[in-house]
């Protein structure tokens, strides 16, 4: 079974590591906050670690997900909600907001 | 023929926002022009409330349930906004117009369906917005006075900009 590469959780969940992705500097990571706000993801483009967490709050009073294109996560976010996703394999993650296709992102895991 | 019909009914739609956008909204005041813009999302969430019962195309019925959920979230936005500055929304010739039309447009989509009406509807909501758009940037939002309401009405239109192109995408697929 391949390992999963994401792992989504929201605010009230404790981070989720999964045992046994055995990863390069895969420690205790650190947490890159995304804004979402005015329907721009900001930054848009980020660069990040394996281990690290990506946290996306949305400012806006209007729902919005960030969801991977290759289909690893889609995250709904309602207003004033924040949502996180921990990364746990190099790669680029080009990912939209689903309800408004113009919003996009791009973290590059290395 | 019936693309001819729903253009013919979107010109209906459209002169009522024209007939402001060409100057008779100098007059307009904070409680009528929350109330048009009020009604312009009502008229969008019920069609699409319309178009999730009889669209065919996956594509299609997202974007409706998108309409639906954001201008849902701008016309609450807009009550609670008007509720705090204590306005009255004022029913007046524009918004009474964008009402009738509406009624014509929806009983001109009732008659279709299947890929009709999904190229209809998506047809429908491209011009709608345009002309929805056209209407805030170049009267609804200028002639507000209220810094609150100027605003929503601001980020509104960044809203519905983005509903304007993802309905282009989205007729665009379908006539693939
Ligand atoms: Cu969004």
């Amino acid at each position: 079974m391949r390992p999963r590469a994401y792992v989504a959780s929201g605010l009230a969940l404790a981070s989720v590591v999964l045992a046994g992705v055995a990863l390069a500097g895969g420690g205790a990571g650190g947490v890159i906050r995304v804004t979402v706000g005015d329907l721009t993801f900001s930054p848009a483009s980020i660069t990040a670690k394996p281990g690290d967490t990506i946290e996306w709050v949305n400012g806006d009073f209007i729902d919005h997900t960030a969801t991977d294109e290759a289909a690893h996560f889609d995250i709904v976010m309602a207003p004033g909600e924040t949502q996180r996703v921990k990364l746990q394999e190099p790669g680029i993650i080009t990912y939209i907001c689903r309800y408004h296709p113009n919003m996009t992102g791009r973290i590059e895991v290395k | 023929m019936k693309l001819i019909k729903a253009a013919a009914f979107f010109t209906v739609a459209a002169s009522a926002l024209l007939a402001i956008n060409a100057g008779a909204a100098d007059k307009l005041n904070d409680a009528q022009i929350a109330h048009i813009a009020y009604t312009a999302g009502d008229i969008d969430v019920k069609a699409a409330e319309f178009a999730l019962t009889r669209a065919h195309s996956p594509a299609v019925k997202s974007f409706a349930q998108d309409m639906v959920r954001d201008h849902k979230a701008v016309n609450d936005k807009a009550l609670a906004l008007v509720k705090k500055l204590n306005v009255t929304p004022e029913d007046n010739d524009t918004s009474k117009a964008l009402v009738k039309s509406a009624e014509t447009k929806r009983a001109e989509l009732e008659k279709l369906s299947g890929a009709a009406f999904d190229q209809a509807y998506a047809e429908n909501e491209v011009n709608y917005h345009k002309t929805v758009n056209g209407a805030l940037d170049k009267t609804l939002i200028p002639s507000a006075s209220n810094g609150e309401l100027k605003s929503l009405l601001e980020t509104g239109l960044k809203i519905f900009k983005g509903h304007e192109q993802h309905a282009e995408h989205v007729l665009k697929e379908l006539q693939k």
